[in-house]
């Protein structure tokens, strides 16, 4: 048995079904992730873990406990707030004493456990302090302390970096992570940012739509994909569609954009079947002259990024479906003008093939999921 | 000038389509003199900033703080035979309202004018109370809710608004008079009554009434400004909702609570005609004295000493009040 259990959890708000018969689990001090776009009900599950919304229906237990019908302060919940919630009128000491306060713990044990907790989040000597007076980075750390100091069985975290600049955000990953792992605390981590969920996170759930699309390792996630919502959400990839054939005996994937791909040894296709190749843009190469490799096929450069550790291509097949090819540390950008023909290839165990839900799927959606 | 004056009227269709009215505007609003003036004011932005405060501000200084000295100088003067003012500097009103019969030491005061503050200030302070008690669930209740009624309840609480004061003062000798609402009520039940009128508790009454909103409104304004992301944490956090609204939100609509206790404060303080319809000779305020003084007994320089001294003392109490509160915060908001 798994510590926390979500069982078919569906949450309906009149007509409209903000989560949809979703069902995960966490271990004990593992950190999981849900992902997705935004409305994809990924915070009305992380509300209904917390009891602040109660689910139409479907059970969630936590360690063994049926809780789904219990209010929020009879759960033990820490639960860190996008915009962190802390109370303005209280100062930080007292805010992450707080809940210690509504448990009934002494005064004096209050102070010394809030000391101790602003010590392991690293923000000592604030404790006197009123939360506006700090940086965001600094209220954050705040607001996690506060969740962590009564040791909740389940630490929740609702887009806690959102607020935070880039550079902050990539610091507060790393400082989230080793907090967490240090607490040992379980954790249910939202967020709609690939690069954070994959950074943080054991495992990752990703929600599409209120429907739960997969769950598993990063790793597992990014590599094999097995739906094209998936596939086009996480990561930078172009979609290809067309029906299997076999010219020569192997069965290949002739795409409605007139290249045919060589498929790789795992997939089991015959002829006839519609499928659809994912391609990743930095599994993708490009050169100005055919090199011979597998999968390779011309195309035309419309435009060029170059972003610093990486350069984007953004290129156009014949019938003027787009692909995006991503190369890091690529410096010889200028010589690539628009216009120019260039010949992309992809080795076939490169490819990620989904099996084509609707048949006639339009061929060719550059999807660029995550920033 | 011209040229932009060209592209403007390019702009526009051609002018034999649009009707007559509409002609005679642009023509008038195309004319040079207008558009120059209008280009100029554009560009200076700043200018019609200063225009605009300068105008606010000169209506404050003419209806407001020219008054405002003027009584300031009438109550050094001195009154004459007949109602006459004789302009001869003098403290003597200030003398006669703050001194006369009044005993420091043996703590006894008969003075007419300081008994009237001090009821004024009490019926201030009671009307206060009594407000705030029965206006915070409501305004509570407007800023939480998510009903769709919001709106309609909300016109509720200024509908009153809408009933002119005076009307509302005597609907409420309709129901506390000697044939009124609540002795009849009572006669039905055998229990014989005088009406409840011409006393403290009537015109306290009448204030609370007309006051009401002045409370609810803004508590209803700093509550519905409370994230719930507040609320929902501290409940995370263990707090019962009770709990919570104790310690979360209770503290937060303070700042509401002050704006709505200062405002009724003020204006029940300052009340003119509760006491004058509701009240007895004995239930008089100070506006009513100051009335009094300036109407029947025609001593504008005493009745201008009176309303010198009412001044300082509500923004004296206004200023301890903040003291402790800190309007700041409440103006901020």
């Amino acid at each position: 048995m798994s510590y926390v259990e979500v069982e078919n959890i569906t949450k309906r708000f009149g007509d409209v079904t903000a989560v949809d018969d979703v069902s995960f689990t966490a271990e004990k001090g593992e950190f999981v992730s849900l992902l997705g776009p935004s409305g994809c009900g990924k915070t009305t599950t992380l509300r209904m873990i917390a009891g602040l919304e109660m689910p139409t229906e479907g059970t969630i237990r936590i360690d063994g406990d049926d809780v789904t019908d219990r209010p929020p302060y009879e759960r033990e919940i820490g639960m860190v707030f996008q915009h962190y919630a802390l109370f303005p009128h209280k100062t930080v000491g007292e805010n992450i004493g707080f809940p210690l306060k509504m448990r009934g713990v002494p005064e004096a044990e209050r102070r010394e456990r809030v000391a101790d907790v602003l010590e392991r989040v690293r923000l000592p000597e604030v404790m006197d302090r009123s939360p506006e007076d700090l940086s965001g980075g600094q209220q954050q750390r705040v607001a996690l302390a506060r969740a962590l100091v009564f040791e909740p069985d389940v630490l929740l975290m609702d887009e806690p970096l959102s607020a935070l600049d880039r550079v902050l955000r990539e610091q507060m990953r790393v400082e989230v992570e080793r907090i967490q792992r240090e607490f040992g605390i379980t954790t249910i981590y939202v967020t709609h940012d690939q690069a954070e969920a994959f950074a943080m996170s054991d495992r990752v759930a990703v929600l599409d739509d209120g429907r739960l699309s997969q769950q598993g390792r990063p790793l597992d996630i990014y590599e094999s994909p097995d739906s094209e919502f998936v596939a086009n959400f996480i990561g930078q990839s172009s979609q290809l569609s067309g029906a299997v054939g076999t010219p020569d005996g192997t069965p290949v994937l002739e795409t409605d954009a007139g290249v045919t791909f060589e498929l790789p040894q795992s997939v089991a296709a015959t002829t006839g079947d519609r499928l659809s190749v994912f391609l990743r843009a930095e599994k993708l190469d490009v050169s100005r002259e055919p090199t011979g490799a597998a999968n390779e096929f011309p195309a035309e450069i419309a435009t060029t990024n170059y972003l610093g550790e990486k350069t984007q291509f953004f290129c156009r097949l014949e019938d003027g479906t787009e692909l995006i090819v991503a190369k890091h540390g690529f410096t010889d950008v200028e010589s690539f003008e628009p216009g120019d023909t260039v010949y992309v290839s992809v080795p076939p165990e490169n490819l990620v093939v989904a099996r084509d839900p609707g048949t006639d799927q339009q061929s060719g959606t550059a999807g660029e999921s995550t920033a | 000038m011209s040229e932009r004056h060209e592209t403007r009227a390019e702009d526009l269709r051609p002018a034999s389509s649009q009707p007559l009215r509409f002609r005679v505007w642009t023509a008038v609003l195309r004319a040079d003199p207008v558009v120059r003036g209008i280009q100029v004011v554009k560009r200076r932005e700043r200018l019609l900033t200063v225009l605009q405060a300068g105008l606010g501000l000169a209506w404050m200084a003419l209806f407001l703080l020219a008054p405002l000295v003027y009584i300031l100088s009438l109550s050094f003067w001195q009154r004459g035979a007949g109602g006459t003012i004789v302009y001869e500097a003098t403290v003597a009103n200030y003398q006669e309202i703050l001194l006369q019969n009044v005993d420091l030491l043996g703590w006894q005061i008969g003075n007419t004018y300081l008994l009237i503050l001090w009821q004024s200030l009490k019926f201030g302070f009671l009307t206060t109370v009594a407000t705030l008690a029965l206006g915070y669930v409501p305004g509570y209740f407007l800023g939480r809710t998510e009903s769709r009624y919001r709106s309609l309840l909300l016109l509720f609480v200024v509908l009153p608004f809408w009933v002119p004061l005076i009307i509302r003062y005597y609907a409420w000798i309709l129901v506390l008079g000697n044939d009124g609402l609540i002795t009849t009520v009572l006669g039905w039940v055998g229990v014989a009554s005088n009406g409840y009128l011409y006393n403290d508790v009537a015109v306290v009454t009448g204030l609370v009434q007309v006051l009401l909103p002045f409370m609810i409104l803004p508590i209803y304004n700093t509550v519905n400004k409370i994230d719930d992301e507040y609320i929902e944490s501290a409940k995370t956090m263990g707090a019962s909702p009770l709990r919570a609204f104790y310690e979360v939100t209770l503290p937060l609509s303070l700042p509401g609570i002050s704006a709505g206790s200062i405002l009724v404060f003020i204006l029940a303080v300052g009340s003119f005609m509760a006491p004058a319809l509701l009240g007895g000779p004995a239930n008089m305020m100070v506006a009513n004295l100051i009335s009094q003084t300036f109407g029947q007994a025609f001593d504008w320089p005493l009745a201008s000493a009176m309303a010198m001294v009412y001044l300082v003392v509500l923004f004296a109490i206004i200023t301890v009040f903040n003291r402790f509160v800190g309007l700041e915060e409440v103006f901020d908001q």
